[in-house]
């Protein structure tokens, strides 16, 4: 499943340019899944 | 050897030897925890710091032998925390414990604030009896007490879920070095 609300911070992320590790994409998504 | 949920009386056992450890390394923290996990297994007066110093080193050397770092990683966070939604996205065999892990399986875990919110409740259960209980059975207790009274206590625990998730996105911003904008 995919968080819409992880996957907004993540993008908003990326355009600064961070580069974020998988382990913290998955953690941010399970997360925001669990509030959604 | 079998590890389970632990109990209260375990809970507060491992907070007070880490005390008296002193220290902030998370290895040990986590090892002196995974022994305080055994099920069945009586523990050592925690006040006595050489002498749990000594037993822990002899369940590294006997108990632990054979099984790698990440198994009993697993195993211990999966005992206190239940599955984690971020390793089963994963086959197990390529879950790497992160500092993060080992950190997460060293933390103290409140249990002193639940024990202290069931006593101000009077919900009626001795102190002996708290302490064969876990901290999950014990907050049941007290979320049954507080739905009779009318507290709405899964909109409680989705504040809580969102406070951990911006917690989250903090801590990777402060990690990434990202500058804190206004508003």
């Amino acid at each position: 499943m995919i968080s819409e609300m992880a996957m907004e911070d993540i993008r908003a992320l990326e355009k600064k340019g961070v580069r974020l590790s998988v382990e913290e994409i998955v953690k941010l998504n399970a997360l925001g899944v669990k509030v959604e | 050897m079998v590890f389970r949920e632990p109990t209260i009386e375990q809970e507060i056992w491992f907070e007070n030897a880490a005390r008296i450890f002193n220290t902030d390394d998370d290895t040990t923290l986590f090892l002196t925890r995974a022994f305080s996990m055994r099920m069945g297994e009586e523990l050592p007066d925690w006040s006595k710091p050489k002498k749990v110093r000594k037993q822990i080193d002899e369940f590294i050397k006997k108990e632990l032998k054979g099984f790698t770092a990440r198994q009993i990683l697993s195993s211990v966070n999966y005992c206190i925390y239940g599955s984690d939604a971020t390793v089963d996205e994963f086959p197990c065999s390529e879950f790497t414990p992160t500092e993060e892990d080992i950190e997460k399986a060293a933390e103290m875990s409140n249990v002193i604030g639940v024990v202290h919110e069931a006593q101000a409740m009077r919900l009626g259960i001795s102190m002996e009896e708290m302490k064969r209980m876990t901290k999950s059975e014990l907050q049941s207790v007290i979320n049954r007490a507080l739905e009779r009274e009318g507290v709405d206590v899964r909109k409680d625990n989705k504040n809580a879920t969102i406070a951990d998730y911006y917690r989250t996105l903090e801590h990777i911003k402060k990690k990434h070095d990202v500058v804190k904008e206004n508003g």
